[in-house]
């Protein structure tokens, strides 16, 4: 490693100009939890040859503590949550308890409390790692997301378009994940938001799902259904969503339905779970989550 | 490589350390300061051993660059309470044998205090979830649990008589 300097900006402007040059090679930091981890792994791991160092990162640059990236409101109806926000705030949240179910829960569902108190949303999607908890619950809630550098300025961009590859985003060199907005659709939508993973706690999810559906009674007026470690992104499961659009819901509709996510889903083998486990698991989670949400008691 | 001078309050005592860019908060309070309660378990936020409260959140020091503390609190359980005026937490830890080897139990009591400040009453469930992030090898976490909720019990029974 060859960090050079730390900077943290006063404001979001100083914070987009020192992440505009790229001969400072710079690395931007928030919470730390998945940066920190990975710079130890570097630190331990084989020494690089000489003439790696260009490529090295130089100056870290903390948008942590940036009042401007940080708190959760209400914007024009939507809901508006700064990317350097934690997971601990947007889980204990009562905004966002009672108008993104989802999202709270995946939140609460990341790391463990400690981690929870430095991780932040903005990390989470910024990082893209196909098991990102929040991307799932983002994407059932069809998030925007807010991306701002100095060099193209403000953008914002749905994040169904944000994950291009494995750990690959839209971002470009010195851009940065602002804000993320959530409309608040005036229906009865309903989010969930289920993890599966080998403990409680500090795990990694081998498949997570998020649902948010809009009832009519028993039917189903429009449903959005995001997983995570499913493929090399987290994706949307399309297929589900349009074979669940008002038809009225019982436990057959709602397997026949889930049958379909396997369209959306390249799961692969690792040390958390095979990929046919993980295949098994996601279907059978989101045709029970629908029928949790569309035939059980009122939530 | 870059050093950067830094003055963290540890327990309401500044401390001022010149420190690599790319140390963690876990290894300056140990190696630098000699704040040695602070334990170092895994060095990847598993194990919770090197839990500290940075302006009063409980967080992993390890996954906790020295530099972002830089200007903030920092409390190790040292600055919960004393031997001479121990803090609830620490006396009910002793009081129900939740101490065993002890690698965990700072962390452990500072994830405990945490709780007790955002949530002064909290269940049983809520106390796992609370620890959920400190892992303890020897006790099997019941004496853990039975040590907090006695003093959340104990806070119950004041609100209860306060009202």
């Amino acid at each position: 490693m060859s960090l050079q300097s730390y900077v943290r900006p006063r404001g979001l402007d100083d914070a987009l100009a020192a992440l505009a040059d790229p001969r400072t090679r710079p690395l931007i930091i928030a919470g730390g939890t998945d940066v920190i981890p990975a710079m130890r792994k570097m630190r331990l791991g084989e020494p690089q040859a000489a003439g790696d160092d260009d490529d090295r990162p130089g100056v870290v640059v903390d948008l942590s503590q940036l009042d401007e990236l940080r708190g959760i409101g209400e914007k024009d109806g939507m809901l508006l949550i700064g990317a350097a926000t934690t997971m601990g705030a947007i889980a204990r949240h009562e905004l966002v308890k009672d108008r993104a179910p989802a999202l709270a829960a995946a939140a609460a569902s990341v790391g463990s409390p400690l981690v929870r108190n430095r991780a932040t949303v903005g990390g989470n999607l910024a990082t893209a790692s196909p098991s990102a908890d929040t991307a799932p619950a983002l994407l059932a809630a069809n998030a925007v997301l807010g991306l701002a550098s100095a060099r193209q300025g403000r953008r914002e961009v749905s994040i169904t378009d944000f994950f291009v590859g494995y750990r690959r985003t839209l971002l470009q060199p010195g851009e940065i994940v602002a804000y993320i907005l959530l409309p608040l659709s005036r229906g009865l939508v309903r989010g969930r938001f289920e993890k599966v993973g080998l403990r409680n706690a500090d795990a990694i999810s081998m498949v997570c799902v998020a649902v948010e559906m809009e009832l009519d009674g028993r039917v189903c007026r429009e449903a959005r259904i995001g997983l995570g470690a499913v493929a090399a992104v987290p994706v949307r499961a399309f297929a589900v969503e349009a074979a669940l659009k008002d038809r009225e819901i019982d436990e057959a509709v709602a397997r026949e339905c889930a049958k379909l996510v396997h369209e959306h889903i390249s799961p692969i083998d690792d040390l958390r779970a095979s990929a046919r486990y993980r295949s098994w698991v996601a279907e059978a989670v989101v045709a029970r989550m629908i029928i949790d949400m569309a035939c059980k008691a009122r939530s | 490589m870059g050093t950067q001078e830094i003055e963290i309050q540890v327990n309401g005592q500044p401390l001022r350390a010149t420190v690599a860019v790319e140390a963690t908060l876990l290894d300056v309070l140990r190696n630098e300061l000699g704040v040695v309660e602070v334990k170092n378990g895994c060095g990847q936020g598993d194990c919770g051993a090197c839990t500290v409260l940075l302006d009063g959140d409980a967080v992993n020091s390890c996954l906790t660059l020295a530099v972002q503390a830089d200007g903030r609190q920092v409390t190790t359980v040292k600055g919960l309470g004393s031997p001479e005026a121990p803090h609830p937490l620490q006396e009910s830890f002793v009081a129900h044998g939740a101490v065993q080897c002890g690698f965990c139990s700072s962390g452990m009591v500072l994830s405990a205090a945490s709780l007790m400040k955002q949530n002064p009453t909290p269940t049983r469930a809520e106390i796992r979830e609370a620890i959920s992030g400190n892992l303890c090898r020897c006790t099997g976490y019941t004496k853990i649990v039975d040590a907090i909720e006695e003093v959340a019990n104990n806070a119950r029974l004041l609100e209860e008589r306060a009202s």
